[in-house]
């Protein structure tokens, strides 16, 4: 689901105010570290479940920091703590610390070990150290909110204190903000109901303050698309493609080139190209897999101008680009896809000549290499679909048994030249009584199996 | 032994020429197998009356044992001049295979050809003489069964050249494609089209040169025994399965009743098989020892029609006849890939599931259909014969 997050700054604080906000965001700080290190004594190698770590943070569990006044952050910590020890835990890294105290310089001072030098960097860098503090929802009634007041300036009601410290009987301040033109793009967004804001984060920077907003934005409906196009790297360009129509003809072929500049940006600047392709086209984006599989591109004697890391980069934007613009992204096995003709489909190494281009051994057809693997790609979702089904057979004195694993189904049918059409049939009634317990995976094969040609989608397979 | 010399041509044309200034010209004589491939200077209709001429003088004159001094010294005097550059100009390349695999190559500039041994390329023991200020190259070798004799115009020399590739196809690449795509089960056809369809596609479908491959794949013979039908007395049915069963080549039986009586003789199993099914060709059967075993009449029709089209067709006939497994296209493929001949064996016996009213297939039908196999593969360079019982 894809996030956006906008910053936003609070317009001049008074003196008084930003007192509160930085009292605010000392309480939230030292909460945290405290909880931190109180939770971290129930803790176990093993990591705790979601469930278990919420019982874990129960009423008693905040004693330990009700001099804090932390209530209207209760929820926020809790969250936020879950969300670091999940990184500690998938890390296995040392327990994490966000803050030190007075404390801790004491303990290190008087402590009379050899203080390890990342140990005392730790104590020293942590010292006094602010956390962002966490609203974990928008809401207007506790946690934060933004609103618009009626002569259109935008204000943040943000929930900071608890029943004993309340600011004029009020858990909450206002602070007007700052809304820049991009800002009140995500506001308007916001107010039409586009964009759901989520959780925020208040934080200090110099002598200002910013909420951290996050956005979530609904992926557009995934159109339904009427074309491939196979992106692959190239020989001589950074990428080549392919767009193919859905009955797997080439409409066009072409290059993907940035060079002017370098770095992240090119790789964003390729990905960008390849969105535009495919919005324009309407089509699928398939790209290689070649974090499990390889091209076999490489050939010595030939720099490729993009890397497999670069290429997986790319990749890696071009998925999460096609998500927010409602484009179908699959990544596919780059094994062959230099070598496979695109006419005839015959496989061979052989296929490749003069470093840089195509023969194929079988029908004659040639091409540049490069294009050969964007062509491929292009089309290989259309193969997949157009596999043939495999029922194992095995005759046995008057009888051949039939086999289709897929459905787990077995039958048994008299031997006769008319055998084959007895199994179909038999089939097809048990796929039309059986279709409600099948898996998505057997209805794929189900699907393709009713109707009237149901024997040219099947291969006979003969077992001994 | 007699070995079979399987021959086979092509030509793509320049783009936009209606003429091809390539010519060749293959003349089977007594055992012998003469080709010459003549290719004309220029383009369009000039360089194809060129190259007839001397593909025709060439071929003529060679044939009845003329030296080449004086198939040179002919075309010299007979050709045509060109006005603005005052020459008359075809180079010509001419092979004569004996059917004991001697071969004897003359080559007058043209790419030099290709003998494909074992999927190598055989390096040539050429002799080289002047005639009428002319470089001729000659060679003696001698041939074996599964090699391939290739010669081929410039053109597909040149294939690509300013196209996909800078300099063209040069004569070392192709000689490495043909190495590359070396089966040896391919037929002359195969490796001809194949080069062909190359040269076409490296040429993006424009050919810039006339373009033109003949090949000669020298084969062991190897005859079809193709027995339709049961004999007319059943007192023949062991005789005749058991010449099938001692058959030196390839051994077909076509018909269901027939398949079953030698099943019963040959006391083998007769199995069905559903490999290959096809909502239109009957499945075919197995029996050990025995080649290939098909129903008979929808089949043979079946068969027929592959081979019509095969024959009449040019690009992608040989995708048409090997795409398919079933029983027909089986049978056609034998016939076409695998022999080099067929003696078919027909019982004249009529099937009793054949004399159903709603079935009009009469015996007529079956002997139509066998004599109509029979000469399409005659004009496929096959040897027939039919026998009837
Ligand atoms: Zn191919």
């Amino acid at each position: 689901m894809p996030y956006k997050t906008m910053q936003i700054k609070l317009l001049n604080p008074s003196k008084s105010k930003k007192a509160l906000l930085e009292d605010a965001i000392w309480r939230y700080s030292t909460a945290f570290e405290i909880l931190l290190r109180e939770i971290k004594k129930f803790l176990t190698d093993t990591p705790p479940s979601k469930t278990e770590l919420l019982k874990l943070m129960d009423k008693n569990f905040f004693k330990c920091v009700s001099n804090l006044g932390v209530e209207p952050f209760k929820d926020a910590l809790k969250l936020d703590l879950a969300r670091l020890l999940a990184v500690y835990f998938s890390k296995k890294s040392s327990y994490p610390v966000t803050r030190t105290f007075d404390e801790d310089i004491e303990v290190l001072l008087k402590s009379e070990e050899k203080i390890s030098k990342l140990k005392l960097n730790t104590v020293f860098e942590k010292y006094e150290k602010k956390r962002p503090l966490l609203f974990c929802r928008f809401d207007e009634k506790r946690d934060y909110s933004i609103f618009k007041s009626e002569k259109g300036t935008y204000f943040a009601k943000l929930y900071l204190f608890n029943r004993n410290n309340a600011q004029n009987s009020k858990r909450y301040a206002v602070f007007p903000l700052h809304a820049a033109e991009w800002n009140k793009k995500f506001l308007s967004d916001m107010e039409s109901g586009i964009c759901t804001p989520k959780s925020a984060e208040l934080v200090r920077k110099g002598d200002d303050f910013y909420l951290n907003v996050r956005f979530w934005y609904p992926a557009p409906l995934k159109q339904p698309f009427s074309a491939y196009i196979g992106i692959s790297r190239g020989i001589n360009s950074d990428l080549c493609y392919a767009i193919s129509s859905k009955n797997g003809e080439i409409a066009s072929k072409g290059c993907i080139n940035i060079s002017s500049i370098y770095g992240l940006n090119k790789l964003h600047s390729l990905s960008n190209e390849i969105i535009k392709l495919a919005k324009e086209n309407n089509a699928c984006i398939i790209m290689e897999n070649l974090s499990t599989s390889s091209d076999g591109l490489k050939m010595k004697g030939i720099k490729l101008p993009l890397s497999v890391g670069d290429y997986n980069k790319t990749a890696f934007f071009v998925s999460y680009k096609a998500e927010l613009a409602g484009l179908e992204v699959a990544f596919v096995s780059a094994n062959s896809i230099f070598y496979r003709c695109t006419r005839c489909g015959n496989f061979k190494r052989a296929n490749r000549f003069l470093k840089d281009k195509f023969i194929c051994t079988m029908c004659g057809h040639s091409d540049n290499l490069e294009e050969i693997g964007s062509s491929n790609l292009a089309k290989t979702l259309i193969t997949y679909k157009n596999n043939k089904i495999p029922v194992y057979y095995k005759t046995e004195e008057n009888s051949i048994i039939f086999r289709l694993d897929i459905l787990d189904y077995e039958v048994v049918c008299a031997k006769s030249l008319s055998a084959a059409n007895e199994f179909c049939e038999r089939l097809q009634k048990h796929i039309a009584l059986n279709i409600g317990n099948f898996s998505k995976h057997q209805q794929f094969t189900a699907k393709k199996l009713l109707g009237e040609n149901a024997f040219s989608k099947i291969n006979f397979i003969e077992i001994k | 032994m007699n070995l079979y010399i399987e021959t086979s041509w092509g030509s793509v044309n320049k783009y936009g020429e209606e003429l091809c200034g390539d010519k060749v010209e293959i003349l089977k004589k007594d055992g012998d197998t003469f080709i010459v491939l003549a290719d004309g200077l220029g383009s369009g209709v000039k360089a194809n009356i060129l190259a007839s001429l001397t593909s025709k003088i060439a071929i003529t004159m060679l044939s009845e044992g003329a030296s080449v001094q004086d198939v040179i010294e002919t075309m010299a005097s007979t050709l045509p001049v060109c006005k603005e550059r005052q020459i008359a100009y075809s180079t010509f390349s001419f092979i004569h295979i004996k059917d004991n695999g001697e071969t004897h190559l003359v080559e007058f500039d043209n790419p030099d050809t290709v003998i494909l041994r074992d999927g190598k390329a055989l390096p040539l023991p050429r002799e080289e003489y002047v005639v009428n200020g002319k470089k001729i190259r000659e060679t003696h070798i001698t041939l074996k069964p599964n090699d391939f004799c290739i010669t081929f115009s410039d053109g597909v020399v040149h294939a690509g050249v300013g196209k996909l590739l800078n300099l063209g196809w040069e004569h070392k690449n192709v000689v490495e494609y043909i190495e590359k795509s070396y089966r040896k089960e391919s037929t002359a056809f195969y490796l001809q089209n194949l080069l062909l369809q190359a040269c076409k596609s490296l040429y993006m479908d424009a050919p810039g040169d006339d373009t033109t491959v003949a090949i000669c794949k020298i084969r062991t013979p190897d005859i079809a025994y193709v027995m339709v039908g049961p004999p007319l007395s059943s007192d023949d049915d062991e005789r005749i399965v058991n010449e099938l069963i001692n058959f030196n080549g390839t051994k077909i039986v076509c018909g269901g009743t027939t398949s079953q009586i030698v099943s019963r003789i040959s006391r083998r199993e007769l199995q069905i098989m559903l490999n290959y099914i096809s909502p239109d060709v009957p499945p075919i059967g197995r029996i050990e020892g025995i080649d290939l075993v098909t129903e008979g009449v929808i089949t043979l029709g079946k068969c027929y029609d592959i081979l019509k089209r095969y024959e009449s067709g040019s690009i992608g006939r040989d995708n048409m006849l090997n795409s398919k497994k079933d029983g027909a296209s089986q049978l056609a493929q034998m016939l076409i890939n695998k022999c080099t001949g067929a003696k078919f064996v027909i019982g004249r016996a009529i099937n009793p599931a054949h004399q159903n009213p709603d079935l009009p297939i009469s015996l007529n039908l079956k002997l139509r259909l066998v004599s109509d196999i029979a000469e399409c593969l005659k004009r496929l360079g096959k040897t027939v014969e039919i026998e009837f019982y």
